[in-house]
């Protein structure tokens, strides 16, 4: 169970953070809603709390690691110390090669993977001296490659080394490590595509639907208990059978 | 864990401690479990009894788990009895390993283990897309991945492997998920301890599994939380089969 863990979920002031947040919020975590978007973090922090969740707003940008010291400082003062981190914080810099700058590898690279280096790096101990930990990775489907994804399927690929290489090397400690691979999620970037687009991607999808934000919110819940101790080092593919598929 | 209420679970395959160990999970949850071995009654009785404990009534049926009528009967008393079937865990992975334990040859291959689980698929899958919302779930073993003097009971858990994957795109439409839980390492009495040394050795997490973490992972592809995660293959082994390429 995940009864009064503290779970801090980057990137979780929109999308399937925020998402995550409430239903680990639900089943009786306490949350730590992290964002660069200030305004949004009062807002989601303020709207678990209205339910009676207890919940904590940080701001920080995960690529900075004195912003990640501070914000693993804060919680651990707050709270009693961090149980369960979901590095969820991504974003995508997309297009053919060509067209794909220097700025737009090193931001997709810093946001996905060294942000979720970081604060591995800055939260890894306190669960090792505890001797229980999980460590949640939300990767993606298009870790296995996608053109126009060169700089994100990288990052997300590098997450999933990420995630193999803690697994081997905290399993002893009592610290979990995992991936989730979402496929096509319906998030507000969805709903932004051209219809054209979307009617071609609805096309692979071998369930011809998209998953829900609480799809991956409920794999994340899964990963997170008691439960999974025996599960390290893996990827669960949350994308309605997408990853078995030609694109 | 929700969504379970009153659910028809069928376990099909040895009644061994993580077929009990699903079933109690499950039970726990509310659903109502049947196994179905061809083991003598007793057994079959005893493992029931078991599962009893932890919630509604628990039955089981003897079968012979051979052939597509035998598969199709199996189906057809489950019907018969409560007019409808939501979740099959396919536990015929120990079935294959019991009826391999002697052997080294191909010539013993346990196929005919892999051919009763496609049987028993195709005979369930009518009823199961009928609901709109089916659970296939299919207990796996790491050996699939290649194990030294194992090469029959690998080829045929790989079959197994194969039949998730095709059969989870052919009915993804249908609300119908299939997925595999491959187990690692699990405790076993009669381990003696420099083996489970030697076994310790490769495992992340430094410890063996209990059946409780191969039916816990079964319950989350069983619940309503997974209806997004179809054709894939979990390994619940404490991170060994990070050793072995062809894993993710
Ligand atoms: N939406 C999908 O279909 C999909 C599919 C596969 C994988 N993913 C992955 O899932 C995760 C969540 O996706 P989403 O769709 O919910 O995204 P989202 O854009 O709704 O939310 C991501 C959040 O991360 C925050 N963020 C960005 N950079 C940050 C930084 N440096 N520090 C702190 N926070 C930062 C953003 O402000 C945003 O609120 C991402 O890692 C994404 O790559 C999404």
């Amino acid at each position: 169970m995940i009864e009064n863990r503290v779970v801090l979920i980057t990137g979780s002031a929109s999308g399937m953070g925020r998402d995550t947040a409430f239903a680990m919020a639900a089943a009786g975590a306490k949350v730590v809603i992290n964002d660069i978007n200030e305004e949004k973090v009062v807002q989601t922090v303020e709207e678990l709390k209205a339910q009676g969740y207890e919940a904590l707003g940080v701001v920080a940008n995960i690529c900075d690691r004195a912003s990640v010291e501070d914000m693993v400082g804060t919680v651990t003062s707050e709270f009693s110390g961090i149980d369960i981190l979901v590095n969820n914080a991504g974003m995508e810099r997309a297009g053919p090669i060509r067209n794909l700058s220097e700025e737009d590898w090193d931001i997709t690279i810093n946001v996905n993977l060294k942000g979720a280096f970081l604060c591995t790096k800055a939260v890894h101990s306190q669960m090792v001296k505890k001797g229980f930990g999980r460590i949640i990775n939300i990767a993606s489907r298009a870790w296995l490659g996608g053109s126009g994804q060169a700089p994100y399927s990288s990052a997300k690929a590098g997450m999933v080394g990420l995630t193999r290489s803690i697994a081997l090397e905290l399993g002893k400690y009592g610290v979990t490590s995992n991936c989730i691979a979402p496929g096509l999620i319906h998030t507000p970037m969805w709903d932004e595509l051209e219809e054209k687009t979307r009617k071609y991607l609805l096309s692979k999808q071998p369930t011809g639907k998209l998953g829900e934000t609480r799809d991956i919110a409920n794999a994340v819940c899964f990963l997170a208990t008691e439960e999974s101790s025996f599960i390290t080092g893996q990827v669960l593919y949350v994308c309605g059978g997408r990853s078995l598929c030609a694109s | 864990m929700s969504g379970f209420d009153q659910k028809i679970v069928l376990i099909v395959g040895e009644p061994d401690e993580v077929a009990i160990a699903t079933g109690r999970k499950l039970a726990g949850a509310g659903t109502v479990i049947t196994l179905c071995g061809d083991n003598g009654h007793s057994q079959l009785e005893a493992a029931s009894a078991s599962i009893r404990l932890y919630g509604n009534d628990t039955g089981w049926m003897h079968s012979e788990l051979s052939g597509a009528e035998d598969a199709r009967n199996v189906v057809g008393q489950m019907t018969e009895k409560y007019g409808r079937l939501d979740i099959v865990v396919v536990n015929l992975a120990a079935e294959a390993r019991m009826q391999s334990r002697n052997s080294v040859g191909l010539d013993q291959t346990p196929y005919g283990s892999v051919s009763y689980a496609m049987h028993l698929i195709e005979a369930a899958l009518p009823v199961l897309r009928a609901n709109g919302q089916g659970r296939i779930v299919v207990i796996g073993s790491i050996d699939y991945l290649g194990a030294p003097e194992h090469a029959g009971l690998s080829s045929a858990y790989a079959s197994l492997f194969g039949l998730t994957r095709s059969l989870a795109l052919q009915i993804a439409c249908d609300g119908v998920t299939v997925n595999t839980v491959v187990k690692g390492d699990i405790e076993d009495p009669a381990m003696v301890e420099e083996e489970k040394a030697k076994v310790l050795q490769s495992i992340p997490v430094k410890r063996l599994g209990q059946a409780e973490d191969v039916a816990n992972a079964i319950g989350y592809f069983a619940a309503d939380a997974a209806r997004y995660v179809t054709g894939q293959t979990l390994f619940v082994c404490g991170g060994r089969s990070m050793h072995y390429s062809m894993s993710i």
